[in-house]
């Protein structure tokens, strides 16, 4: 009896077991409206893209542009992304290049790599360095020059942002 | 007239003799190529050169700084010798252009008795253990006994992106720029070159003059007395943008231009309150063409 009693629990221990029903992990991150608002540049490095991969000292590597042209700050960058789709940009006294105003919009709602600018037919994609922190307030745009017959990177520009 | 046929005569020949004297163009692919860049082609045009007209050109290319300097797919064993040039380095012909002649790596030959694969330009002058220790070649273009060649004395050379890091006593950064990207040039004078002005180690307010040229180097922009930034590393830099050095003539932009001409100059105050400027000499790069 006592055997019985427990091949009985034994049985219902093991049909007891189910696979857990695997839980949505999230809602997909929807990035436009964390992007709205107006952001200013804090930040601005070029790199050499040769250096970098050959592991050349700092010096060599990068250089903080920031403030290197007097009276010309890059912080003086500001850019405003609007919850309707349109954008405005003030670039102060830098000789920041972009698009002053006009509409925008990621390339990929899901996967974000960058921002495209219109105004008109003129069009400028703002590729994104990182959306990882733009939750708590910053970005990275960046852009890159590529050599013509390889499309090797040759230089990177990073513009670090935080939202005003 | 007789002194006047045989003037026209003199310089008919003259000219024949500078036509067979030109230097030989050539193209690397890439475009830049460090000592480990693997597969790379430089193709040749004799036209107007010594060796046009050969159907079997060479290469005698060497390297400033090794021993020997020489490539070795230019002799066999362990000495180079002019009069006995290897087989090696016979460049392959282009097909459909017979004033056009090639090499290519990976370059597989048979070196004394030995079939040997140079990847890259360190393996074509023996240093692929230590690439670093060559930052360009040299080369001239000859018949394989020597009697035509082309001018030596690095009157055509291949330079090589750097792999090591060296300080010099002129660098920009990035290193390579194209006319649309921020560029900061660096004078380094603790580096200074034999044949300045050594008074520029006592100068003061050092200062920079920069000229931007088009292909033709005409200069389209100058500007001068520049200020620098002493930077911790003791370089005196100063950056600039090629759109926002001065005013273009009408018709032409920053897309027009091609060269940089950089030259610094520093003040020192002599006794009596007179001063005297003195130069550096003229740092001179070409810009990219960046996508």
């Amino acid at each position: 009896m006592k055997n019985y009693i427990t091949i009985l629990f034994l049985t219902i221990m093991v049909f007891s077991c189910q696979p857990d029903e695997i839980p949505p992990i999230g809602e997909k991150t929807d990035y436009r409206p964390m992007l709205a608002g107006t952001w200013g540049l804090v930040k601005f490095e070029q790199i050499d893209a040769d250096a970098e991969s050959k592991s050349f000292p700092t010096y060599a590597t990068v250089k903080d542009l920031t403030r290197v042209f007097t009276g010309h700050p890059y912080t003086d960058f500001s850019i405003t992304f609007n919850q309707d789709g349109t954008f405005t940009s003030s670039q102060g006294t830098s000789y920041m290049q972009m698009l002053t105003s006009g509409t925008w919009a990621l390339n990929d709602e899901n996967y974000p790599s960058a921002i495209v600018l219109t105004k008109g037919t003129e069009k400028q994609t703002v590729s994104l360095g990182s959306l990882a922190d733009v939750i708590v307030g910053r970005i990275k745009f960046m852009e890159v020059r590529k050599q013509a017959d390889t499309g090797k990177t040759k230089i990177k520009y990073i513009y670090s942002l935080t939202k005003k | 007239m007789k002194k006047f046929i045989v003037l026209i005569f003199i310089i008919w020949v003259s000219f024949g003799l500078k036509a067979q004297n030109a230097l030989p163009t050539f193209t690397v692919t890439p475009s830049e190529i460090d000592a480990l860049t693997e597969n790379v082609s430089i193709v040749f045009d004799v036209t107007g050169s010594a060796v046009d007209g050969l159907n079997d050109v060479y290469i005698w290319a060497w390297a400033p700084g090794l021993t020997p300097s020489e490539s070795l797919i230019c002799y066999e064993g362990a000495t180079p010798s002019w009069g006995s040039i290897s087989q090696n380095a016979k460049l392959e012909p282009v097909t459909g252009s017979p004033k056009k002649f090639k090499l290519t790596l990976p370059k597989k030959v048979t070196r004394s008795g030995v079939e040997v694969t140079f990847k890259n330009v360190a393996e074509l002058f023996g240093v692929g253990d230590s690439p670093g220790k060559i930052k360009s070649f040299g080369f001239l273009l000859r018949s394989q006994d020597g009697s035509k060649q082309t001018p030596g004395d690095m009157a055509t050379s291949v330079k090589l992106l750097p792999l090591e890091f060296s300080a010099s006593y002129f660098r920009t950064f990035p290193a390579k720029v194209s006319s649309r990207d921020v560029v900061t040039a660096y004078l380094n004078l603790s580096m200074l070159e034999s044949g300045e002005d050594k008074k520029l180690l006592v100068c003061g307010n050092i200062t920079a003059g920069i000229s931007l040229l088009d292909a033709n180097s005409v200069k389209l922009v100058t500007a001068t007395g520049l200020p620098t930034a002493l930077t911790s590393q003791g370089e005196y830099a100063f950056t600039f943008l090629p759109s926002m050095v001065g005013t273009y003539p009408t018709g032409k932009t920053v897309g027009d231009v091609k060269k940089c001409q950089i030259v610094f100059s520093g003040i020192i105050n002599k006794q009596g309150g007179t001063t005297e400027v003195v130069k550096t000499k003229t740092f001179e790069f070409d810009f990219q063409v960046y996508q």
